[in-house]
């Protein structure tokens, strides 16, 4: 008996020993992540290229908040499926919160992990300079399109940030961006080489578009703070380092063939496949009544070989009853798998400036620079045509419209009467002219139109009386994410107390026309 | 010594070299075992044999009465008409009968060739022995908790494809939901709630003792193929019985992964006998819908009661609802013949079955060759079993075939060896698409207008090679055709699986006895999806997609468990055991995408266009000790004690270790009384007990990560941060619960219940909580919340008639859950289970103070302080500014399932009926379908109002108060209601509730003068109608159970499969 239980005891040691001494040796080794490495193994440099890729909005984010609200709020494009809805001004709250959740916790973080990681080595301030140039872009389309958001807090782990008002948001951006050019230093290493695949490494490119984008962010608060944008104006002026070039505008290239999935792809061409848009009435009546030179560059011809633009705002049952095919879809210029983004255009420059000259902050003809920039803005397209093709193949090229520009296109086109310049109508011009410069790229338009009133849209029938804002007003801003409530409740409510309620009509800081 | 020996080679091979060897070594080594053990095994000696027949009290044969030869393993076991056979290895031999609820016998045989044994029935049934966690058999009255055995018996008669479903409605407190998702579907099944809100509550499977891997499947919001769950892997003809182990009292010792429940499945083996014994189990099984939606057949394509032409008289593509003209067979339209779409003269005529029609009857055919014998020392069971199955959705079907081999050895006296080895081989061909899918041809059909006739699609290809559809869209599509959907778009997906293990049980003496196992569970997952080139929503080139997914997962277990029986004092005695698992897992897998093919509709990943790869893996280890003590006194007072250490690979070390105890008790109290009962009461027994369970999370989630992505920009690869904040200071997480009931028993079991109440807190939950991605996160990794789960469980049993011809038994389960959620993570108020569903406009939620599983709604109708619909002028209802509203809950108040089971001589007669009350659903289909105006509810009030006299009224008020009475044309009210994206779907909410006909199976047992006659021992045969009928349901159009995955996110239907009915037979023959 004795020796049996000996014997057991043996047994049951003899067995604890293996697992003891199994136990925990190796876990450590065993949990480190076999497919994702940590901060000291990782490249800056991939870093930066997601966050100008995902930044300029790849085609799901582009779709969700750049075509899905901005285009249809600015009338580029109508929604033609019953089954999309904020075209007629009702809110969708999983897109507004994809474009929310991929600003801060995907492109807008890589941003700033591309500031962290550099900002520890003083040799790399150059590429430091770049993301916080980048970091501005990214925020100053979000907080455009909310309003207050959190902006001082933000990408610091503290999970429940507070909010910062836009007031605030726009004049630390300014600086910021001035910072960011004073830090450029030639000695140091330069720009982040091929990653950077916007301006291809270019370090003087990113200072041009960090001054033009203080330029933008300037003149959208000149209304509501008219000294600090007249400060930062002249300030650039001054600079003079400003994109002066239709080639040298900040616009993000799209690459090889539509079909490589390794390939990152021109959003609109995927849009365009969906088949769910239509050319807006209101473009086309523009383009149209002004025998503007872009209508071909823009707008395709149906297959009856008409120009035709859809209403905006169609509910479904008016949807249903209509046929998609008879009404035109954007040219396939502007939605070519090769065909670029627009970011920041030097047409855009030269609106902003001939604003900036109607306003009187020593920017020289207003006139000049308008014209300069409805030149600059048909090339834009002229050019994206000949680098087109010269990509594709010749059959390919075939669905590119024939533009068959004259000329002296452009000089009657300006020669138009509602389009020659006209002081009393200077603002109106400046805007609608800025507005078909940047086709597609519905978040500045939209802010523009905010902030103007222009270019003038059309009512919207609201039919069966579901739009949140009317059928004449298109929204003052975006509701923020339902997540926003639950998960960052209490600074949320200040916001919306401090803001106004949480609703597409309450109007943002820099919004104050009546 | 010989002990030493073994020990030093086990640790050799189970603990050295599986380090560095391939994973199939342990295999290939228990297959070498089996090989040596199995075959030499040693002729029969021509002994005596025996033949007799056994009775119960009142003179009926009992079938299933086990008799072992005292001192030896030889035994058998009666057939159905009692009889058993038994060569006898001793010439002195005593043989022991028992029975579960009888008293057993001792019989010494002596010189006679003949028994005839009758049995009394036990006044104290519970000395039956019962198998708990780890295998350790105790006796049923000590179980200080709950545990409900299921015979495999009840559950292959249902010839389900996956044997969790044919569970349903059989034990208390266990939900199963078998998912909208069409055959091989996952099976939903919750043990006592939902307790875990962000993992995946899904029981841990246990199989002959070794835990088996069960990845789940499903869909989401915009498709999906679900691959079906890994239980289902599992042939139900090789299973034995399903014990189900529900509180963490019972499952404690089971570890972190055993606190959602244990399902304990025992296979069959095989029993020492003369010969090879074959069973030879056929059936073939027929498939139809049993639920159809349902449509309008009055109206046809158009819009407005007009006929969808311009006024040319051409057909307007663009009008894809059944808002037209009254459908009377017309044939012109102004003078002009009417042309459909695909332009030629047709009828404008409904097309009531052009749903149905699209299916077949499906068919499903097992066949389980099962052979068995083995002499007193080494018993073996091998089975092969083959399953086809032909879906009811054209050109699906899955096939599985299984290889299960079971061996015992007595090695020696004290030695026993046993293994076990299970191939299996499953492959499905084209599983339906889900949700959203264009492929989904529920989605793809119901979207059709009424008069759309379904032959006119069979075409399916243009001569130009494009999808020929209804709607004539050029361009990119949602609306596919269903045969080019189902034909040309297909998937394919092949499991090899291979579970097996070895064991050997020492027993030292009369009191220690030492088990020692060691097992795998390995399988290989290779899947294909294809979309055929041209296919009309594919955004490529050339319109094809092609992907593929291999992935491996790998689990091991070795284990040892030491235990001892003990008389401590006369009246006390104890069952103790000591034992350690290590529990490894591994799991990679390699996903590739091709974005187009070069040579079309040729699917190999080199003719590509371009390819996208990405691997995942993840590694895991598990150490664990555990003890467990049950003291019983003077067996009728039970006390057991047991606690469990965990080490886990996957949390911070210092907090890798976690403990967690548990105790129980049991009183029996029946045996205060003169002869174990008082009155009719036999039986009598209370417990109670209180238990802890700890869990840990998943591997490789401590550190702050980056990552590399698969794709690029102009040739730039890119990198990105894991947006997931790393937990600081994680610990285990705890599921504390308590639980008391008591078991009741009159005359003799022939009427028993057994009552629980539980209390179940899941506290420190491991949960990746969402956070306000302004912090540059999207989840951070924290311990946070609290579910408590509350709930009675009811199992009542009766027999009431047992006559030698006549005999009727009934049970009923009752289970009532409430799953409460207490706490979340600070600042976290709600928490959203599953994914995004804004696309049906609803969301699922677990709320703080609220029952886990609320139904959200992104848009509701104002209404005033009555609750009633404020209309607006246009005589719509408004929509309520605040838009989000609750409009349900999941979660089902109760469910009962109800059993009867009656015997006439050899005919038997069973029926079984699974009855749910509550539990809400949102039907997207009917929202849809309400817009198309496909849906029969929206036919009333168009012909009125195109006369201008009448339409729909919406039951509410005006804003002024009055009564509304602004009728509206139906088509504006039901587009304005329903359709994708802006659907109030308060309007497509339904109560959940059913009562369903789950089984019912009629069945002749071959009497003995017929059967001497055959070469057969035994044989039978049955007729069995699986889900034939719902008796009652709320919902239209759509099976109550028809959600499309088996996450927490339950509670919407969209465009499920439909479930279906089967009928069939079953033969079953042994010789």
């Amino acid at each position: 008996m004795k020796s049996l239980v000996k014997l057991s005891t043996k047994v049951l040691l003899l067995a604890l020993i293996i697992m003891a001494s199994a136990c925990t040796e190796g876990f450590d080794e065993l949990n480190v992540s076999p497919t994702a490495v940590q901060q000291d193994r990782f490249d800056e440099n991939l870093l930066l290229t997601r966050s100008l890729v995902y930044g300029a909005l790849r085609y799901t984010e582009f779709q969700r908040a750049q075509q899905l609200y901005a285009n249809h709020y600015v009338q580029y494009y109508s929604i033609a499926v019953d089954y999309f809805q904020t075209g007629r001004y009702i809110s969708r709250n999983d897109w507004s919160t994809d474009y929310w959740n991929a600003a801060y916790s995907d492109f807008g973080m890589q941003a700033q992990q591309v500031i962290e990681i550099t900002s520890k080595n003083p040799e790399k301030v150059n590429k430091t300079a770049i993301a916080r140039i980048w970091k501005v872009f990214i925020m100053h389309r979000l907080t455009d399109f909310f309003g207050d958001i959190p902006y001082s807090e933000a990408f610091s782990g503290d999970i429940t940030p507070a909010y910062d008002t836009q007031e605030n948001i726009y004049t630390a951006m300014l600086e910021e961006l001035d910072a960011a050019v004073q830090s450029f230093n030639g000695s140091k290493t330069m720009g982040f080489g091929s990653s950077d695949v916007i301006f291809g490494g270019n370090v003087a490119k990113w200072i041009n578009f960090a001054n033009s984008l203080r330029l933008r962010l300037a003149i959208r608060v000149s209304d509501v703070a008219p000294a600090l944008a007249e400060q930062h104006v002249r300030a650039v002026i001054a600079d003079g380092r400003l994109i002066a070039d239709v080639r040298d505008g900040a616009i993000m290239p799209y690459g090889r063939d539509f079909g490589n999935a390794t390939e990152n792809l021109q959003p609109m061409a995927i849009l365009r496949s969906f088949n769910e848009y239509r050319v807006s009435t209101t473009l086309l009546d523009l383009l149209e009544d002004n025998q503007d030179p872009r209508l071909a560059m823009y707008v395709e011809p149906t297959e009856g070989g008409q120009y035709a633009g859809l209403q905006n705002g169609l509910n479904p049952e008016e949807i249903n009853d209509l046929n998609r095919d008879d009404y035109s879809k954007e040219s396939q210029l502007i939605s070519n798998q090769f065909s670029p983004t627009i970011l920041l255009s030097h047409a855009e420059v030269e609106f902003l400036l001939a604003e900036a000259s109607v306003r009187g902050w020593n920017a020289g003809s207003a006139q000049t620079h308008y014209e300069n920039g409805v030149n600059s803005a048909i090339q834009f397209w002229v050019n994206v045509d000949a680098n087109l093709r010269s990509r594709l193949s010749e059959s390919d090229a075939t669905v590119l419209p024939d533009i068959n520009l004259a000329d002296d296109a452009i000089a009657n086109y300006l020669a138009q009467p509602a389009i020659a310049y006209d002081p009393s109508r200077a603002i109106e011009q400046i805007i609608t002219q800025k507005w078909l410069a940047n086709i597609s790229q519905g978040f500045e338009s939209w802010s523009e139109y905010r902030r103007t009133g222009f270019p003038r849209l059309n009512p919207i029938p609201n039919t069966d009386g579901l739009s949140e804002t009317g059928s004449s007003l298109p929204p003052s801003r975006v509701r923020y994410p339902i997540e926003e409530e639950t998960l960052n409740g209490a600074n949320y409510d200040a916001a919306v107390a401090r803001q106004g309620a949480d609703l597409m009509t309450t109007k943002i800081w820099w919004d104050v026309k009546d | 010594m010989s002990r030493n020996l073994l020990i030093s080679l086990y640790q050799r091979i189970f603990f050295e070299k599986w380090k560095t060897l391939r994973p199939f070594t342990p295999l290939l080594f228990s297959l070498a075992i089996f090989v040596g053990i199995a075959l030499p095994t040693n002729p029969l000696m021509a002994q005596k044999t025996i033949t007799g027949v056994v009775y119960d009290a009142d003179n009926i044969t009992l079938p299933g009465v086990h008799i072992l030869e005292l001192g030896t393993i030889n035994g058998t076991v009666t057939n159905l008409d009692g009889f058993f056979e038994l060569t006898l290895k001793s010439d002195d031999a005593i043989l022991e009968f028992s029975y579960i609820g009888f008293e057993k016998r001792d019989i010494r045989v002596g010189a006679r060739d003949t028994l005839v044994v009758s049995m009394q029935e036990s006044s104290n049934m519970l000395d039956e022995v019962v198998v708990t966690a780890l295998g350790i058999e105790k006796v049923r009255k000590s179980l200080g908790y709950a545990s409900q055995i299921v015979e495999g018996a009840d559950l292959s008669q249902a010839r389900e494809v996956s044997v969790m479903n044919a569970l349903s409605g059989r034990v208390a407190g266990v939900q199963i939901n078998r998912s909208g998702t069409g055959p091989g579907g996952t099976s939903k099944v919750v043990i006592r709630g939902y307790a875990s809100i962000g993992g995946s509550n899904t029981p841990l499977y246990v199989v002959d003792g070794m835990p088996m891997n069960n990845p789940q499947g499903g869909g989401g919001q915009f498709g999906g193929v679900d691959y079906g769950d890994g239980i289902s892997n599992l042939n139900a003809d090789d299973v034995a019985s399903i014990t189900v182990l529900k509180g963490a009292s019972a499952t404690s010792l089971y570890g972190s992964r055993g606190a959602n429940g244990v399902v304990m499945i025992t296979t069959r083996k095989g029993s020492a006998r003369r010969g090879i014994g074959v069973d030879l189990t056929s059936s073939v099984t027929f498939e139809t819908p049993l639920v159809l939606p349902e449509l309008q057949n009055r109206f046809g394509r158009g819009s407005n009661g007009q006929f969808p032409l311009d006024s040319n008289g051409e057909i307007l593509d663009g009008i894809r609802t059944s808002w037209g003209a009254r459908t009377l067979g017309q044939t012109d339209f102004n003078g002009r013949p009417i042309v459909n779409w695909t332009g030629q003269p047709s009828a404008y005529e409904a097309q009531p079955n052009n749903f149905q029609d699209f299916f077949r009857t499906g068919a499903t055919s097992q066949q389980t060759l099962a052979f068995s014998g083995g002499d007193q020392k080494t018993q073996f069971r091998l089975s092969l079993s083959d399953m086809r199955s032909q879906n009811i959705m054209p050109n699906s079907e899955l096939e599985r075939f299984s290889v299960n081999l079971n061996v015992n050895s007595q090695l020696s006296d004290k030695l026993k060896v046993s293994g076990k080895i299970n191939f299996v081989r499953q492959s499905a061909f084209n599983r339906p698409n889900l949700t959203l899918s264009p492929d989904n041809p529920v989605n793809a059909l119901l979207q059709m207008p009424r008069n759309v006739r379904l032959q006119d699609l069979e075409d399916f290809r243009n001569p130009d090679g494009s999808v020929r559809v209804w709607t004539n869209a050029t361009g990119n599509d949602q609306w596919n055709n269903p045969y080019w959907a189902t034909g040309l778009n297909t998937n394919e997906d092949q499991r090899d699986r291979v579970l097996g293990f070895v064991m050997a049980e020492y027993q030292f003496n009369d009191k220690w006895k030492l088990h020692m196992r060691s097992g795998t569970d390995f399988y290989y997952d290779q899947r294909q999806n294809r979309s055929a080139t041209g296919t009309i929503y594919r955004v490529t080139p050339d319109r094809s997609f092609y992907s593929t997914v291999d992935s491996r997962v790998e689990e091991r277990n070795t284990d040892f468990l030491l235990s001892l029986r003990q008389q401590l004092t006369a009246d006390v005695k104890v069952q103790a055991s000591v034992g350690a698992n290590q529990l490894t897992i591994r799991s990679n897998s390699l996903n590739t995408v091709a974005q187009g093919l070069n040579i079309p509709d040729f699917f190999v990943i080199q003719n590509a266009l371009s390819v996208q790869s990405s691997e995942a893996i993840a590694n895991k280890e598990i150490q664990s000790v555990y003890a467990t003590s049950q003291f019983d006194f003077r067996d009728q007072l039970f006390v057991e004690i047991s606690a469990r250490n965990d080490w886990s690979s996957a949390l911070p070390a210092n907090n890798r270790s976690f403990f967690y105890p548990a105790i129980s008790t049991s009183w029996v109290f029946n045996e205060l009384f003169e002869n174990n009962k008082w009155g009719p009461l036999t039986y009598g027994k209370i417990r109670a007990s209180i238990a802890q369970v700890g869990n840990d999370t998943g591997p490789h989630q401590l550190d702050l990560l980056y990552s590399v992505n698969a794709l690029n920009h102009g040739g730039q690869t890119f990198g990105q941060i894991i947006p997931n904040q790393p937990p600081v200071d994680l610990k285990p997480e705890l599921t504390t619960s308590y639980e008391g009931g008591f078991d009741v028993e009159f005359f003799y079991n022939r009427l028993s219940l057994d009552v629980t109440v539980y209390h179940a807190g899941t506290r420190n939950q491991i949960l990746n909580v969402p956070v306000s991605r302004a912090s540059g996160f999207a989840t951070s990794r924290v311990n946070a919340g609290l579910v408590v789960n509350r709930g009675v469980e009811v199992a009542l049993k009766a027999t009431p008639i047992r006559t030698k011809d006549f005999g009727y038994d009934t049970f009923i389960n009752f289970t009532r859950n409430r799953s409460f959620v207490e706490e979340l993570a600070p600042n976290v108020e709600s928490y959203q289970l599953g994914g995004t569903y804004d696309q049906f406009g609803v969301r699922i939620l677990a709320e703080i103070g609220r029952p886990f599983g609320d139904i959200y709604a992104d848009r509701s109708f104002l209404r005033n302080e009555n609750g009633d619909i404020v209309v607006g002028t246009n005589g719509l209802p408004m929509p309520d500014p605040n838009g989000r509203k609750r409009i349900g809950n999941f979660q089902p108040d109760w469910m009962v399932g109800f059993g009867h089971n009656f015997r006439y001589k050899n005919i038997t007669l069973g029926a079984l009926f699974d009855i749910r009350r509550g539990g809400d659903i949102f039907s997207f289909t009917n929202a849809v379908l309400a817009a198309s105006g496909n849906a029969e509810f929206t036919e009333n009030d168009r012909l009125e109002w195109y006369a201008g006299a009448g339409g729909y009224l919406v039951d509410g008020v005006l804003e002024d108060g009055r009564e509304n009475f602004i009728e509206v044309n139906p088509q504006t009210y039901w587009q304005y209601v329903g359709g994708r994206a802006s659907a109030f779907a308060e309007e497509f909410i339904y109560d959940g509730s059913f009562v369903k006909l789950r089984e019912l199976t009629i069945g002749w047992i071959l009497p003995t003068r017929i059967l001497e006659t055959t070469p057969f021992t035994k044989a039978s045969f049955n007729v069995v109608g699986r889900n034939l009928f719902i008796l009652h349901k709320n919902t239209i159009g759509f099976d109550p159970e028809a959600t499309f995955n088996a996450g927490q996110d339950q509670g919407i239907e969209a465009f499920a499969f439909p479930s279906t009915r089967s009928f069939g037979f079953n033969l079953n023959v042994s010789f």
